[in-house]
């Protein structure tokens, strides 16, 4: 059985023959349009709700991949949550030192600057920050600031062409984060040109919506995409009625599972040494996976602490939470997402193709006909 | 208008009419006339927010006199020309503006043209001091980018000098603080070095 497969592979001639032969032209082009939409968070994993898509979702009763059920009644800010996730880290993660990767970003200094507010100073000893310069360069203050003067430094690049089978620490990075926060990467012009576009009610301007999704792909897809959202989003009992909810709600359940598997899905680091996923699984600890952040994310209260009304007040409440440990108020008004390549895009496809149920990472070029065989039975 | 100041409008035949764009304000906060001082003082205040290079001379409705540094803030673009920076690709390239659009605010950013003027000031300050005393600097790096040469103690010193001004300009909390302090680097460096001011 495949528990999941590597979206890169879907522009391989073997792969598309096969899902065509199986389902036809109709179920690949949706999985090449569900691409499209972010390469990078690849949504086509249904986590909750009627699964409408093209593929089967073997992974969402499993830690890690799962999405609580929506609780309205949930009302932890995130604040609280940052908090609360360093303390629960701490309790079952501190009998190995970590190993934090800084990007500079909002999603990683939310998680250095919780490790300053919550830790005693001499529980930073445990801890070395990864980055390297360009990582300095999106956050200068914070670097010299705060994170010189209290931790160890490795450089990030360097340390990615380490055996990553060998390392004794867990390795602490800042995803899920944009799956909480909307998926900012599918439209990222629209919140820079017109934010207030993010806003409009997609129920009852449903064009609206489409007109978003075919801008990636194409109007047929839209309309089905479209419908797929709304219809899976109600049946899993969460709100969805601006644009900003409903690309929100792909990203959220149906690219999350992707981006859990995206550090070892290219060819960044020195991942071609492991042959099963579970060790990746076991030492990689995702920041903003946890039931708590997943509530938050669901909660409409929530919706203006994720895009605020003007570019640079996308993921405000991390950006608030920031601002108390570090008070640099040039990063909390003007921080906001940039753009970056897919230094990979389309010139070479990953060593892995797919995971089996043993959590076995396969390659077309030793297991070609196990994974032609069970990818019918992968597709709904 | 505060010290320094400077209109940063073409001047010589070849010059070249760049605004540096605030995409969050959406306001133009400095023009300058040469493209090389425009890709620094974006790297420069980038601590502090991005800034986009736009080539003011393409817009449909650029003539003589229509903006510069007294006016900038009052200008901005249309919505679709704003567009995210691919962070591999900041500070490098230019966006030709199509119209420039009149932008009325009552937002004080007299605070940030300040630093962004210091920021223009210095740099030319540091080229003034660079051709005053490496022979062939443009040259000499280009040579040593390329082959094992050394660089001699004269030109390390003249170097030095420009990474501790670049660097307190990029870390830079308090303008006044650290004019204070790029003057006593200066004044260091004048009176320990033989260096031609």
């Amino acid at each position: 059985m495949i528990l999941y497969f590597n979206p890169a592979y879907l522009k391989h001639s073997t792969i598309q023959q096969a899902i065509i032969q199986s389902r036809g032209h109709d179920t690949f082009s949706r999985l090449a349009n569900l691409r499209k939409i972010n390469k990078n968070h690849t949504a086509w994993y249904s986590r909750k709700g009627t699964n409408l898509l093209p593929f089967k979702s073997e992974l969402i009763d499993i830690p890690g991949f799962a999405m609580p059920d929506y609780d309205p009644d949930y009302t932890q800010s995130w604040t609280q949550i940052t908090d609360q996730r360093c303390h629960d880290l701490h309790t079952s993660h501190w009998h190995r030192p970590w190993l934090v990767m800084w990007s500079g970003g909002i999603d990683s200094t939310v998680i250095v600057a919780s490790l300053l507010k919550n830790l005693d100073p001499a529980d930073l000893d445990n801890i070395t920050i990864a980055c390297n310069p360009v990582c300095i360069w999106e956050n200068p203050q914070f670097y010299f600031d705060h994170i010189m003067p209290n931790f160890k430094v490795v450089n990030s690049t360097e340390m990615m062409s380490e055996d990553f089978e060998h390392r004794d620490a867990y390795v602490i990075d800042g995803e899920p984060a944009d799956q909480l926060f909307g998926c900012a990467g599918g439209y990222l012009d629209t919140l820079y040109q017109n934010p207030d576009l993010l806003y409009t009610n997609i129920i009852n301007n449903k064009d609206c919506a489409i007109d978003a999704i075919a801008g990636l792909t194409d109007r047929p897809f839209a309309e089905w995409y479209y419908h797929v959202l709304v219809a899976n989003a109600a049946s899993a009992g969460v709100s969805v009625t601006t644009l900003h909810d409903l690309i929100g709600w792909s990203g959220f359940n149906n690219a999350w599972i992707s981006v859990k598997f995206r550090v070892i899905s290219d060819l960044r680091g020195n991942w071609r040494t492991i042959k099963n996923a579970k060790s990746y699984i076991d030492k990689f600890v995702h920041w903003y996976d946890s039931n708590e952040y997943q509530q938050w994310a669901m909660n409409p209260r929530n919706a203006s602490e994720k895009i605020g009304s003007t570019t640079s007040e996308y993921k405000l409440a991390a950006k608030k939470y920031i601002h108390s440990v570090d008070n640099n108020g040039y990063y909390f008004k003007f921080k906001t997402k940039m753009a970056s390549a897919d230094l990979y895009s389309n010139q070479l496809l990953p060593p892995w193709c797919c995971i089996d149920q043993d959590w076995n990472f396969l390659n077309l070029q030793e297991h070609e006909d196990q994974i032609i065989s069970m990818l019918p039975n992968h597709l709904v | 208008m505060l010290e320094p100041f400077d209109y940063g409008v073409p001047a010589s035949p070849g010059d070249c009419h760049i605004g540096l764009f605030q995409p969050m304000l959406n306001q133009f906060l400095l023009t300058v006339n040469s493209i090389q001082h425009a890709r620094d003082i974006a790297l420069i205040a980038s601590g502090r927010y991005p800034l986009f290079m736009v080539n003011l001379e393409t817009a449909d409705n650029y003539c003589k006199n229509l903006i510069d540094n007294s006016c900038c803030e009052n200008w901005t673009l249309p919505s679709e020309q704003l567009a995210p920076t691919q962070i591999e690709n900041y500070a490098n390239f230019v966006v030709n503006a199509e119209h420039l659009l009149e932008r009325h605010n009552d937002l004080d950013v007299s605070k940030e043209k300040q630093y962004l003027q210091v920021c223009w000031y210095y740099l030319k300050l540091l080229d003034q001091i660079t051709a005053s005393n490496i022979f062939g600097w443009r040259i000499k790096q280009f040579m040593i980018a390329i082959f094992d040469f050394e660089e001699n103690q004269h030109d390390t010193l003249v170097q030095n000098l420009k990474k501790q001004v670049i660097a307190e300009l990029y870390l830079c909390k308090d303008i006044d603080l650290v004019k204070v302090s790029i003057e006593d680097i200066i004044t260091k460096a004048k009176k320990e070095h033989d260096l031609v001011f």
